[in-house]
């Protein structure tokens, strides 16, 4: 996880906003927002796929966090604490619709949705660095079931372990899942490249 | 020797930096296929971060939040303008008041002709002033324009891109009107071209996904 203390933000570094907002300042806890409103934004559109119910979500994330600053100790990174929090506020919410955290496919061990590769067959490659807006947008086409562990662990940086633990599967199924989830990427980024191509030769 | 199958099944594991097999790291080198795959998953893996902090809450989001906190009394009101006040009636500011109220008089009066001259229709053309109550109107001719492109090459997209061309337009226009009120602060208008970015993202990724 990005370790964000060493940044200045109002004027202030983040070690001393924390200590001036456990005090109640005001000022602090908008430079808090400042220093992660967009990460924490970022997050919960991924995981939701939606700009009103991220902002909703980023905002009672905020809010909880805020709530909580006073018993904040340093044990772990500020924003770790924060992002944990804002996971557990975007999969709560996903719980409360119903919605997929990861792939129903671990749980009945089937295939018929899972990313498959013609083994033998030419394989188009994608070869070098994918353009930021080409990977945001392939990844809002992976199906929610995998977007979950793919974020988590690829754009987030938890452990395989953290994400088990906050999403209720095993070590395994979480590997599991992300490697389906860059394999599906891949099919996607493929797709819309040969689609690009087909549309300048034409 | 492994096979590209029993290769693959074993991918999860060796993409993340787990230890290869002799076996494993034959096929690796032997298999055209497979190395580009490894090469591929290990690219995903690499850009994934990039995404983390690409997008911009609107300025509404600390808006609501603040008056939370207002409301539970983890800040205070009085903090912030208080401080403003003894900032701006401190001794060194007092002597630049007067052609500071003059220039804010002499900004509001042009602002006030400018509205005056705009014609009737403007509202529906700039998303950017629209009234809030009327969130359709958020979408100008162009934004309309993407959403039918969009619709004829992806329909279940279309909602979505409905939705972030709307977000984005109100994130424009609340940013406009804090630019408006603190034309010197450059939070604001930093604010503002954060709101263009997105905007010109959310049309970014729809025209890149209706050329394919």
């Amino acid at each position: 996880m990005t370790d964000a203390t060493q940044k200045q933000i109002g004027g202030m570094s983040e070690a001393e906003a924390i200590d001036r907002a456990q005090k109640g300042d005001g000022e602090a806890f908008e430079a808090l927002y400042s220093l992660h409103k967009r990460r924490v934004y970022s997050l919960c559109l991924r995981m939701t796929g939606n700009p009103t119910d991220a902002e909703d979500l980023a905002q009672e994330a905020f809010l909880q966090l805020f709530r909580k600053i006073a018993t904040f100790r340093g044990e772990s990174a500020f924003s770790t604490w924060l992002h944990r929090m804002t996971v557990n506020v975007v999969l709560m919410q996903l719980r409360k619709k119903s919605l997929p955290v990861v792939s129903l496919e671990e749980t009945t061990d089937g295939e018929e949705d899972s990313p498959k590769r013609d083994i033998g067959a030419e394989d188009l490659r994608l070869a070098g660095a994918i353009d930021r807006v080409e990977l945001n947008r392939a990844v809002e086409d992976l199906p929610p079931g995998y977007r979950s562990v793919f974020v988590l662990h690829d754009v987030e940086g938890f452990e395989h372990n953290e994400i088990a633990n906050m999403v209720g599967c095993s070590i395994g199924n979480s590997k599991s899942q992300l490697h389906k989830a860059r394999m599906k990427l891949r099919d996607i980024l493929k797709h819309q490249r040969a689609g690009k191509a087909e549309k300048r030769n034409a | 020797m492994l096979n590209c199958k029993q290769f693959e099944d074993q991918l999860p594991d060796l993409i993340d930096g787990g230890e290869w097999s002799a076996e494993q790291r034959a096929h690796g080198q032997g298999c055209k296929s497979c190395t580009g795959l490894v090469d591929d998953l290990r690219q995903i893996a690499q850009d994934a971060p990039e995404l983390a902090e690409m997008h911009e809450p609107s300025p509404r989001v600390w808006q609501e939040l603040r008056k939370s906190l207002l409301a539970e009394g983890i800040i205070h009101p009085q903090a912030k303008p208080g401080r403003l006040m003894d900032f701006f009636f401190s001794p060194s500011w007092r002597p630049r008041l007067v052609p500071m109220g003059a220039a804010a008089a002499l900004a509001i009066l042009f602002v006030a002709y400018k509205s005056d001259q705009r014609p009737t229709n403007t509202a529906q053309n700039d998303p950017a002033i629209t009234a809030p109550a009327n969130v359709a109107a958020l979408l100008d001719d162009d934004d309309v324009q993407l959403l039918n492109e969009v619709s004829s090459s992806n329909p279940g997209m279309r909602a979505t891109y409905e939705d972030n061309l709307k977000n984005a337009n109100l994130y424009i226009r609340d940013a406009k009107e804090t630019v408006a009120k603190s034309p010197d602060s450059d939070e604001a208008r930093q604010d503002l071209m954060h709101a263009y970015n997105e905007k010109a993202m959310v049309y970014e990724m729809a025209i890149g996904r209706s050329t394919h």
